[in-house]
């Protein structure tokens, strides 16, 4: 199986038809030939005056031409190539009884190209016959017969116009209106042979275009292509031994010329055939390579060049001194900036640092971890103290800070950069529930003015503390 | 030694004759293109030259008028004939007669044609007209194996079917049956197309097709059942390839066996 069946649309089956047939152009060609070449040459002798006769003749006969070229075609399709010999010996089989009616009252039909396999390759008979053709459908055929005529038509035209137009031109002008017209004449004859010689290009593609259409019919309606599939399943366990020969036929194929020649070699043959090899162009070789080299000062041709574009001289000794001096100040600017730039970056932090203390709030950072303002001995007191004072942040953080020291004292070990969160997470693996809520509350307040920003009531820090007032109570008994 | 028969360097390792030229894209999709040969190029030619003549028909009157008429005759010629299969190209891909015979113009690698390459497959239509009626466009597209004429050679294009195959009609529901003995890949596809295409198929057919497969599991048991439910089963995922699956393909298709 040469084609790859599977189910196709009209158009695409013609393409493949057409794929076919370049595939097999020659041998289809020669095929063509095989049939209409003794045709055409035994009716010479009687139609050498006539040969518009001689060739609506062979016009008529194509039938039977193309019956060899699809006979050869369809065996090619799976596979089996006959070679020009076989295919001679096998012309009775390719031109049997069932073609007459081709050839006298169904020789005028578009439908020839599909038509034709079923009437050679199934040869169903009369009614069966009918029937046949009635269940599968022409299709595009007539179609396909159409768009073949013009090809045909077109190759045959640009044949005769290409050898006219290559005549060369000291030569006598071709006659082309004696071409077409003038019957018997040796131009008329040359175009007759150019029509010819078109119908037997044309009739491979045509005929492996019909077939391709009724292989793509079968496929549709019958699923021929899964027919094959299965069939090829069926056949391939039972046939091991085809398989095996067809394997080893193989194996001798791709291994004798191999080893053969690897025997016939010693090391040193093979060293100097393998450098020969390699000193082939092939493989490496000279490179030519253009680069520009400096000769030197060509001080007459400078000298004329100078001549020949030159300038006035005090407009080039301006534009010197204009350009010294951008760059001067160019460079005075930039060191300029660069000065400024480092002064700007070493007084940096030091600027930066007095900002915060003399505008904004005590930080954050400040608060939690100042080591210079130690805790007030009663902190719950301070606490509102500040709050008297409506100091909401100031004693807030107080209280945060005298948790974190009470949690310290109880041994957690806090970093002094740990922040809100990691100390409350911290605190949470070792504290009991009553001192976690009000660690949390505290937090959660604190978060919310330090950060936030948000109004916290006097009322809330001042529970946090009654709180605190009893657990320190605790402490103390505890 | 025989010389093997030209085939197509890109075709699958069974060098089956076919029309589908494939690409792979750097996702590792397989695409294939359907190309078009010279008989609906043919047809698509001719629908378009219609279209122009009737065009020209409409544009006649304009040769009345005195000698400015004629130059806007001419000039609307001239467009028409260099820029029409351009313009379409182009917006869609298929001037309104390849459109109609289902074609499509790419790239020689399945992208849409660009400008460049449209008016250079145009332009060189002059060359293909030699000597008379695209004589030598003809003979180029009957020679190449990719349907090119001589425009498509010098800009990488090709003319494909753009209308997509009909999809794979729903598998018949039926109990899936694991097959006798494990298959290869190819009877597996033909077991599935079995089942797609079965309802297009006679019901004798259908059974002829069956016995054919020879796949029955249990004696008396009805062959198109039991290919039904092979393909039932084998559309589930399961693999019934005599081969070993592929370590990868396990690997997506099982995520429990990956690591």
């Amino acid at each position: 199986m040469t084609i790859s069946a599977r189910p196709r649309s009209p158009w695409e089956s013609m393409d493949l038809g057409f794929a076919l047939a370049r595939t097999w152009l020659g041998r289809l060609w020669l095929c063509w030939w095989l049939a209409a070449a003794p045709v055409a040459l035994l009716s010479l002798p009687v139609l050498h005056q006539r040969p518009d006769l001689w060739l609506l003749l062979l016009w008529w006969c194509k039938p039977a031409f193309e019956a060899v070229t699809l006979f050869w075609l369809s065996r090619a399709v799976f596979g089996e190539q006959p070679g020009l010999g076989a295919t001679a010996r096998s012309l009775p089989q390719a031109l049997p009884p069932r073609l007459w009616p081709q050839l006298l009252w169904r020789r005028i039909g578009m439908g020839r190209s599909f038509s034709m396999p079923v009437t050679l390759l199934e040869a169903p008979r009369g009614a069966a016959r009918r029937q046949r053709l009635q269940v599968l459908g022409t299709g595009a055929a007539g179609w396909l017969t159409l768009v073949c005529v013009h090809l045909e038509a077109i190759l045959w035209l640009s044949g005769v116009l290409l050898l006219a137009f290559l005549v060369p031109a000291g030569l006598p002008a071709p006659d082309l209106q004696a071409a077409f017209t003038e019957t018997g004449s040796a131009p008329y004859w040359a175009a007759n042979l150019l029509v010819v010689l078109a119908m037997s290009v044309v009739a491979p593609f045509y005929v492996a275009a019909g077939f391709a259409l009724y292989l793509g019919r079968r496929t549709e309606l019958e699923a021929w292509d899964l027919e094959l599939a299965f069939r090829r399943r069926h056949a391939a366990p039972r046939g091991p031994r085809a398989r095996a020969i067809a394997a080893a036929m193989l194996l001798t194929a791709l291994l004798l010329p191999g080893t053969g020649a690897a025997a016939a070699m010693t090391p040193a043959e093979a060293k100097a055939r393998i450098e020969a090899i390699l000193a082939q162009p092939d493989f490496g070789g000279t490179r030519e390579e253009r680069v520009w080299v400096y000769v030197g000062d060509d001080s007459a041709s400078s000298a004329d060049d100078d001549g020949a574009t030159a300038l006035p001289a005090w407009l080039i000794q301006g534009l010197a001194t204009l350009a010294k001096w951008v760059l001067v100040i160019a460079t005075a600017w930039a060191l300029i900036v660069l000065t400024l730039h480092l002064l700007r970056e070493f007084g940096g932090p030091r600027r930066r640092g007095r900002r915060p203390t003399s505008t904004g709030p005590p930080g954050p950072v400040a608060q939690t971890s100042a080591p210079a303002e130690p805790l007030p001995a009663n902190v719950p007191a301070a606490v509102h103290e500040l709050l008297a004072a409506r100091d909401v942040r100031g004693a807030l953080g107080l209280l945060y800070r005298a948790q974190v020291a009470q949690l310290r004292a109880r041994g957690l070990e806090l970093a002094d950069s740990a922040t809100e969160s990691e100390c409350l997470r911290a605190a949470r693996a070792r504290t009991e529930p009553q001192a976690l809520t009000r660690l949390e509350r505290t937090v959660r307040l604190w978060q919310a003015v330090a950060y936030g920003h948000q109004p916290v009531d006097t009322d809330s820090v001042a529970a946090l503390t009654r709180a605190s007032d009893s657990a320190s109570a605790d402490d103390g008994h505890g | 030694m025989q010389e093997p028969q030209p085939q197509p360097a890109d075709q699958p390792a069974a060098g089956a004759i076919d029309t589908l030229r494939r690409f792979e894209t750097p996702e590792g999709v397989e695409i294939a293109l359907r190309l078009a040969g010279p008989v609906p190029r043919a047809l698509a030619f001719a629908i378009d030259f219609a279209i122009r003549a009737g065009l020209y028909l409409l544009l006649l009157p304009l040769a009345g008028l005195a000698g400015v008429g004629v130059g806007l005759l001419l000039l609307a010629l001239f467009l028409l004939e260099w820029l029409y299969p351009v313009l379409f190209e182009l917006r869609s891909g298929a001037t309104p007669g390849k459109r109609a015979m289902g074609l499509l113009v790419v790239h020689a690698d399945g992208t849409p044609v660009g400008p460049s390459a449209s008016l250079l497959r145009n332009l060189l239509r002059a060359a293909d007209f030699l000597p008379v009626l695209y004589g030598l466009g003809l003979a180029a597209m009957l020679a190449d194996r990719d349907f090119r004429r001589l425009g498509d050679l010098a800009a990488g294009t090709l003319v494909i079917h753009r209308d997509a195959p009909p999809l794979p009609a729903a598998l018949p529901v039926h109990p899936p049956l694991p097959p006798p003995a494990p298959l290869d890949l190819a009877t597996q596809q033909a077991v599935l197309a079995f089942a797609e295409r079965s309802r297009t198929l006679s019901p004798a057919r259908q059974a002829e097709l069956a016995a054919l497969a020879g796949l029955t599991t249990a004696p008396g048991a009805d062959p198109v059942a039991a290919l039904l439910g092979i393909a039932n089963w084998i559309s589930r995922g399961n693999t019934a390839d005599a081969a070993a699956p592929l370590p990868a393909h396990a690997d997506v298709e099982d995520p429990a066996q990956a690591p």
